[in-house]
């Protein structure tokens, strides 16, 4: 690891003659110095450039270099820091260890001593770097209040980042349920304006006679009832951010007057004739595909390309994967200590229904569904006959069609899914055969679908073809994640024809051990 | 006890070079004239007064006593360490001492180097 390249140093020693003595040590080993004599000239120094490492002697004459280390690791957590003490006071250098000093170094010391210790540190710090740097990395399997370790979600994640410091409208799209408002809060939080107000309307719940008066304000006498100035959201919103829910329920005439204040940041409240600027960043939301809105006539184009500047989109449930099951166990957890009951997990049978689900709903679905098994039931597990009818009806339909699942799967968010699976952990098979799934008006042609994962038998031996047939359903379902409808589906049979196999493997398998 | 640690100041200017150890003993002699004029009006004030500022000769004793062990000044740097340590006790009959003992150790201290600084420019 090269340590040897240029690093700032900020020395704080009282004395002169080591101050400059030091500085040499430093600059032989790259170090670019700036040496002070008081802690008070050290703090303000900080302030202005933050070191990669801070030499600090103990003994200060305006105060203990000791309150400096308590500032540093408060304010500048990343600074290595390295204590110097002569001999009186080394059980405060050995507290300061304790309290974030990487080492400290006891006077009177030459470059050698210094050079192996500076060299300890950078490395150290580089270490610490480099591993902030894998984690980062990583799936991350909650953020900003979204829970979900999916490819999907992870996009989301990096998205989130990428444009919570940028003043460009955000357009969030998703299903009702997939955490929209969570974003827009994700949007405010993880930016720049997180200090800022966050102000929330729903367009779609606001009549339409009030909703200009919600966003613009008014002023007294505007209109009857307008028995005082109010300030709209507009106003309140003002070096923070605006979010602006179902923004296609906007009506027309309303949408014009958004543009106008998008554009410019400008507006007048409803009965008034003073402009009002503010510094407003927007976020949008909508559960409709918004340029069907425009295609309707229903929604402006110019506003749509005002608002539409950074589009995210938020998966449905049904197509994260392990999320599903990541999201129970969170909200079991949750809903357990509420409600004081003593639920622990959740049974194969209820965990399958569970992943196997639809969630039309999606996550707001889900929350309701562990909340009422939760609050109707008391046991330690989740049992698959305490989750909801229409959960355990889906799961014994018969037909899943085709075009179904081409609709489900022409989303960009499943070629997400499709990533996962390719990635999926390889069984003992002859092969392991990608899905590439090309959708062309419902059909779901899978090239290489034929050479599905069949184990080798042992050569010379003939098994009954229940065993042949049981290792190649149970095969595609570990594919699919547990996912039994999905295997069903891809096996092209229906999910309770694999559920009555299972009975009936589970009878021959008793009947073979008496 | 040599008052100086050759070795110590040989192994500086090897390792600095010629020029800028002649600036680091420069800096020292200055300080060290500085402290040391400091710790002479604490005991003259005290021959005059009969007060006695051990707040301050806690704080100059301490940071002599470093620098002059790192410049090699080993005699100078005992004194100092000893001179702070009384002054931490309230030891006052010994920082008067020291005092009196730190004053001419230093000046001999800083001839020394001073010599030295005018054997190099030649």
């Amino acid at each position: 690891m090269d340590v040897t390249s240029s690093f700032t140093t900020l020395l704080v020693e009282d004395s002169m003659s080591l101050g400059a003595l030091y500085t040499e040590f430093l600059r032989a080993d790259g170090a670019q110095v700036t040496h002070v004599n008081h802690g008070e000239d050290a703090l303000n120094e900080l302030k202005l450039r933050q070191p990669d490492l801070l030499v600090l002697d103990i003994q200060l004459p305006d105060m203990s270099g000791m309150d400096i280390l308590e500032a540093v690791q408060k304010d500048y957590p990343n600074i290595t820091v390295i204590m110097i003490t002569a001999h009186g006071t080394i059980d405060l250098a050995v507290d300061a260890m304790r309290s974030g000093a990487f080492d400290f170094l006891v006077k009177p010391f030459d470059a050698k001593r210094l050079s192996i210790t500076v060299r300890n540190a950078l490395k150290q710090r580089q270490l610490v770097n480099l591993v902030a740097k894998y984690e980062s990395s990583l799936p991350k399997p909650h953020f900003m209040g979204f829970v979900g370790e999916s490819l999907a979600m992870q996009t989301v994640y990096k998205t989130i980042d990428c444009v919570a410091n940028s003043k460009a409208s955000a357009f969030i799209v998703g299903e009702s349920g997939t955490g929209k408002e969570v974003c827009a809060h994700a949007i405010h939080n993880a930016g720049n304006r997180k200090d800022g107000p966050f102000v929330a309307l729903n367009c779609a719940s606001i009549p339409k006679d009030l909703i200009e008066s919600e966003i613009f304000g008014h002023t007294k006498g505007a209109f009857t009832g307008a028995v005082a100035n109010r300030d709209g959201a507009a106003t309140q919103a003002h070096n923070g951010t605006l979010f602006l829910d179902e923004i296609c329920e906007m009506d027309l005439e309303l949408q014009s007057k958004l543009l106008r204040f998008i554009q410019t940041g400008v507006f007048q409240r409803v009965g008034g004739t003073k402009e009002e600027k503010v510094d407003v960043r927007f976020v949008s939301a909508t559960n409709r595909m918004p340029w069907d809105e425009v295609k309707a006539g229903r929604f402006r184009e110019d506003l749509f390309y005002r608002l539409h500047v950074i589009p995210i989109e938020l998966p449905p449930l049904r197509v994260r994967g392990k999320d599903i099951l990541l999201l129970a166990t969170n909200l079991l957890k949750e809903y357990n200590k509420e409600e004081g009951k003593s639920f622990k997990g959740f049974s194969r049978e209820a965990k399958d229904c569970l992943k196997g689900y639809s969630w039309p709903g999606n996550v707001r679905q889900l929350q309701n569904v562990i909340r009422q098994v939760v609050v109707l039931n008391d046991s330690e597990t989740v049992e698959l006959a305490m989750l909801p009818v229409q959960l355990t009806t889906e799961l014994e339909s018969t037909s899943v069609s085709q075009s179904n699942l081409a609709q489900s799967f022409n989303s960009k968010t499943e070629a997400y899914q499709r990533a996962e699976d390719i990635n999926a952990n390889n069984s003992e098979a002859t092969h392991a055969s990608a899905f590439i799934g090309n959708i062309e008006q419902g059909a779901f042609v899978i090239p290489k679908a034929a050479e599905a994962v069949v184990p080798k038998a042992d050569s010379g031996q003939i098994e009954p073809l229940w065993l042949t047939e049981k290792r190649t359903i149970e095969n595609a379902i570990e594919r699919c994640d547990g996912n039994v409808p999905k295997a069903a589906a891809l096996l092209d049979i229906s999910a309770s024809t694999i559920y009555r196999k299972r009975q009936t493997w589970e009878e021959l398998e008793n009947s073979l051990s008496h | 006890m040599n008052i100086i640690d050759e070795a110590i100041l040989n192994e500086l200017s090897t390792m600095l070079g010629e020029e800028t150890m002649h600036r680091m003993m420069t800096i020292f002699i200055d300080e060290a004239q500085q402290r040391l004029q400091v710790l002479a009006k604490i005991l003259s004030s005290y021959q005059q007064s009969g007060l006695l500022d051990m707040a301050e000769v806690d704080i100059q004793a301490h940071t002599l006593k470093s620098s002059t062990a790192s410049f090699g000044a080993q005699g100078l740097s005992v004194v100092s360490e000893n001179l702070e340590m009384s002054a931490k006790a309230q030891d006052s009959e010994q920082v008067i001492t020291l005092l009196n003992e730190v004053v001419p150790v230093g000046e001999q201290t800083l001839g020394y180097f001073r010599q030295r600084l005018v054997a190099d420019d030649y």
